[in-house]
């Protein structure tokens, strides 16, 4: 019961936002034309799935969004990875790492489209280079973190340094994985919507940047919200997976 | 036989050179089960480590049975933390070791389900570390160094964190399998009556610079002698007084 009433308090503020936004402009006035309300939003969201216009956007983000995900971080967290493995990797790296890090990566999404071409890929690829940095830094860090006892156990029964990697440092830095991910899914989607933004003819961030040189905001928001919709799911597929890989908490 | 040949070790610490402990020399007898008592940071638990081939020996030497040098092969080790990895279930770290070690046959499996019956965990074999008490877990790790079935056991106070009547328990399985497969236990610990009642002989280490201050040889007079009955020796009081007024403050 204590729990119902928790969640209908935590709706309010969304309630109060959305009639407030409703009931401040007139239908047919500015207000409403700048800033659109809710009720033509909801109204947009309604006839653009009908039409399947939203629906393919949304499948052309979705998609850049997941594979710009998958590539960014398999290749950020191998290489993060064998910086634990390779003194002298990690030696080498670092300050590239550092450097590449700290780049706008948005500075480069025209560059991605000279060198990738308008299409899809382009969009995949910046996606991927926006998660990058963060995985490779996040799997090192987790990779550092490990407990040097169990590290010192495993020497104990001769283990080589790939039986440690495998038996410890995979499974034990997951926890810093995991929440590189969640950073990740943001970083992902934002640039596959900056690439798309930049040149495309698809997706939502295309979507956005049309509508809104049109002045149809209704429309900016009824992308927007697809854009939060695919954040959402990205997160919830995550926390499925984190609940999988951290199955011993729970188990008894 | 263990022997720990003229063996000196140093470190820098805050660029002060600290010697651990210079030109010590010991031997240990196979099948024997000796204690090293000593105060903090004499270095115990790094003669272990070299004894165990996971640190290098400065000066000096180890060597085991016949010349060859001390190495992961021989040795299995078990320290005051059990070290479970916690996304294993029990059974999986009991296994963890023995598979590393390539020592896993199929009989494997029938010896760790009589040590987990005889210790009383075998409804815990496929629970997860992280809901079990403190004595059940080191009773897992125990499992898991017994069965590498080694010459040489080296224990770096694996008691100390434990409830008496486990620790009790525990005692008695060492005991008893040190004296049954004529395994050599070299036992680490702060525990005056624990090394009274489990070994053969006792080494007492000093304040470091570490040497050897008192070597003690434990008789009883008891038939049936385990950690339990050990106690009720005569000797017991008189090996404990002698220990006290001799160990390092």
């Amino acid at each position: 019961m204590k729990k119902t009433y928790l969640f209908l308090f935590r709706l309010m503020p969304l309630l109060i936002l959305l009639l407030a936004w409703e009931f401040i402009f007139s239908s047919t006035g500015k207000g409403a034309f700048l800033y659109s309300k809710p009720t033509l939003i909801l109204a947009s969201l309604i006839e653009n799935f009908k039409s399947g216009l939203l629906i393919n956007d949304l499948k052309v983000t979705g998609s850049e969004t997941l594979f710009g995900f998958l590539l960014g971080n398999s290749l950020g967290l191998m290489l993060g990875f064998s910086l634990w493995y390779s003194k002298l990797i990690a030696y080498i790296s670092k300050p590239y790492i550092i450097v590449i890090g700290s780049i706008p990566i948005f500075s480069l999404a025209p560059m991605t489209i000279i060198w990738f071409g308008t299409g899809m890929f382009a969009k995949v690829m910046m996606a991927a280079i926006s998660t990058f940095a963060v995985s490779v830094a996040q799997s090192y860090d987790g990779a550092q973190q490990v407990d040097e006892s169990q590290i010192k156990l495993l020497k104990t029964f001769g283990a080589s340094r790939w039986i440690i990697f495998r038996n410890i440092i995979i499974p034990s830095s997951f926890i810093w994985v995991i929440s590189s991910l969640r950073l990740n899914v943001s970083l992902a989607l934002l640039g596959a919507f900056i690439g798309e933004f930049i040149s495309s003819d698809q997706g939502l961030g295309h979507r956005i940047l049309k509508a809104s040189s049109l002045y149809d905001t209704t429309m900016v928001f009824s992308a927007l919200l697809c854009l939060i919709f695919l954040a959402f799911v990205f997160n919830w597929g995550l926390g499925l997976l984190e609940k999988k890989v951290s199955y011993w908490k729970n188990q008894s | 036989m263990i022997t720990v040949d003229h063996i000196s070790k140093d470190f820098i610490t805050n660029s002060r050179s600290v010697i651990l402990f210079k030109d010590l020399s010991f031997k240990v007898k196979e099948g024997e089960i000796l204690t090293i008592l000593g105060p903090n940071g004499c270095g115990k638990s790094t003669l272990l480590n070299m004894i165990a081939g996971i640190e290098p020996v400065q000066s000096g030497q180890i060597r085991i049975d016949k010349g060859q040098p001390a190495s992961a092969e021989h040795v299995a080790y078990m320290l005051q933390k059990d070290l479970l990895l916690p996304w294993l279930s029990v059974i999986e770290n009991i296994r963890l070791g023995i598979k590393i070690k390539g020592f896993y046959t199929p009989d494997t499996e029938k010896k760790i389900e009589n040590y987990l019956v005889d210790l009383g965990i075998r409804h815990l074999k496929d629970s997860f570390p992280n809901h079990l008490s403190g004595g059940e877990r080191q009773k897992i790790a125990l499992i898991r160094t017994l069965i590498l079935e080694t010459p040489i056991l080296l224990l770096d106070e694996p008691f100390s964190a434990i409830d008496y009547n486990t620790r009790l328990e525990l005692q008695k399985t060492i005991f008893t399998y040190s004296k049954e497969n004529h395994t050599t236990v070299i036992l680490i610990s702060h525990d005056i009556d624990e090394a009274i009642s489990v070994s053969d002989r006792i080494i007492i280490l000093a304040h470091k610079p570490g040497g050897i201050k008192m070597e003690l040889e434990i008789n009883s007079t008891i038939a049936d002698r385990n950690p339990v009955t050990a106690r009720f020796d005569p000797e017991f009081s008189e090996y404990y007084r002698i220990i006290w007024q001799n160990y390092p403050r």
